[in-house]
């Protein structure tokens, strides 16, 4: 299966979906014109490597900000990979948050309380 | 060519002017837009308004909550078939108000008043619940509406806000009414 990349764009997310070494990336912004069709690759691509997901996937979420049709579709994603973690194959997620940007940390926990998946909060550390 | 349009060729845009910055001035307004709502559009101004802050001094937690209200904010006034939208930031000693005005449809306004004042009764836990449900609820392609509007901005808005959200509608004709939405953030969160 082929890794799916997807460069940032001023209004949209850098996505690298590696199926190799099950690490996946989700960073910077998400106010997309069209969020149904820029999120459908990553459901189709997400469906597909549930078929047969390494043993552990790490995914990271890196958000600077994002509107509220994209929380729905990150929603989409997690509950996707709360599925491939339902059958048996860790995912660990780790959602990074501005220590200063307490609705981005509020988001998380509500994306932990939708979902059993472990989700773990962690302070971006500024460079 | 109507006797509004023509009157307006003939008068000088300098005789507003004045007033217009006046008003600014007075309300404590400062920014303003009045235009249509597009991604590319958010991006540009949500990065103005964010050096703006940073030249401010402003606190970076405020700074945040400021500019995720604004975001928000944005969602609710794309409509692209309802016309342009105006956003204003007003900057008092002690809060920061940012309000979003849009046409509604007139037989909407009862639909979305409702709402509003539902959601000014709720808790922060309350709204926090309501939220998720919403979230966990919508439709991806089809984010659900309340009198055209998305119901989960309102409720990111409030809980971005943590307060009651203002409101007002301004009756234009039987087919369209002014909705404009306030939220408002302390500056000693």
């Amino acid at each position: 299966m082929e890794a799916l990349r997807i460069e940032s764009t001023h209004k949209t997310p850098r996505v690298i979906l590696d199926p190799e070494n099950g690490i996946f990336e989700f960073s910077g912004r998400s106010i997309p014109e069209d969020s149904v069709g820029f999120y459908t690759p990553i459901f189709e691509w997400l469906d597909k490597y549930a078929q047969q997901p390494l043993p552990l996937t790490h995914v990271r979420f890196d958000l600077e900000y994002f509107n509220t049709s994209s929380s729905k579709n990150i929603l989409e994603i997690l509950k996707r990979l709360e599925a491939i973690h339902a059958a048996g194959h860790e995912v660990r997620v780790t959602w990074y948050y501005d220590e200063d940007d307490e609705d981005m940390e509020e988001t998380g926990q509500d994306y932990q309380a939708l979902l059993n998946l472990p989700i773990e909060l962690s302070v971006k550390v500024q460079s | 060519m109507d006797a509004l349009q023509s009157s307006l060729l003939h008068q000088s845009a300098l005789s507003y002017a004045y007033p217009l910055y006046r008003n600014l001035l007075d309300n404590s307004i400062v920014f303003l837009y009045h235009g249509p709502i597009t991604p590319d559009l958010v991006v540009d101004i949500l990065s103005l308004v964010e050096n703006r802050l940073d030249d401010t001094g402003e606190d970076r937690r405020i700074s945040k909550k400021l500019f995720n209200i604004m975001v928000e904010s944005f969602s609710l006034g794309e409509d692209v078939e309802r016309g342009h939208a105006v956003l204003l930031v007003r900057q008092l000693p002690y809060l920061y108000t940012v309000a979003i005005g849009r046409r509604i449809a007139s037989s909407a306004v009862y639909q979305v008043k409702a709402f509003l004042d539902w959601v000014n009764t709720l808790s922060p836990e309350a709204l926090r619940e309501a939220y998720q449900r919403q979230l966990e609820k919508d439709d991806p392609r089809n984010l659900s509406l309340v009198g055209g509007v998305p119901a989960i901005s309102i409720l990111d808005l409030a809980r971005k806000s943590h307060g009651i959200l203002n409101y007002n509608f301004e009756y234009l004709n039987d087919s369209d009414t002014f909705f404009s939405l306030e939220a408002r953030l302390q500056k000693t969160i």
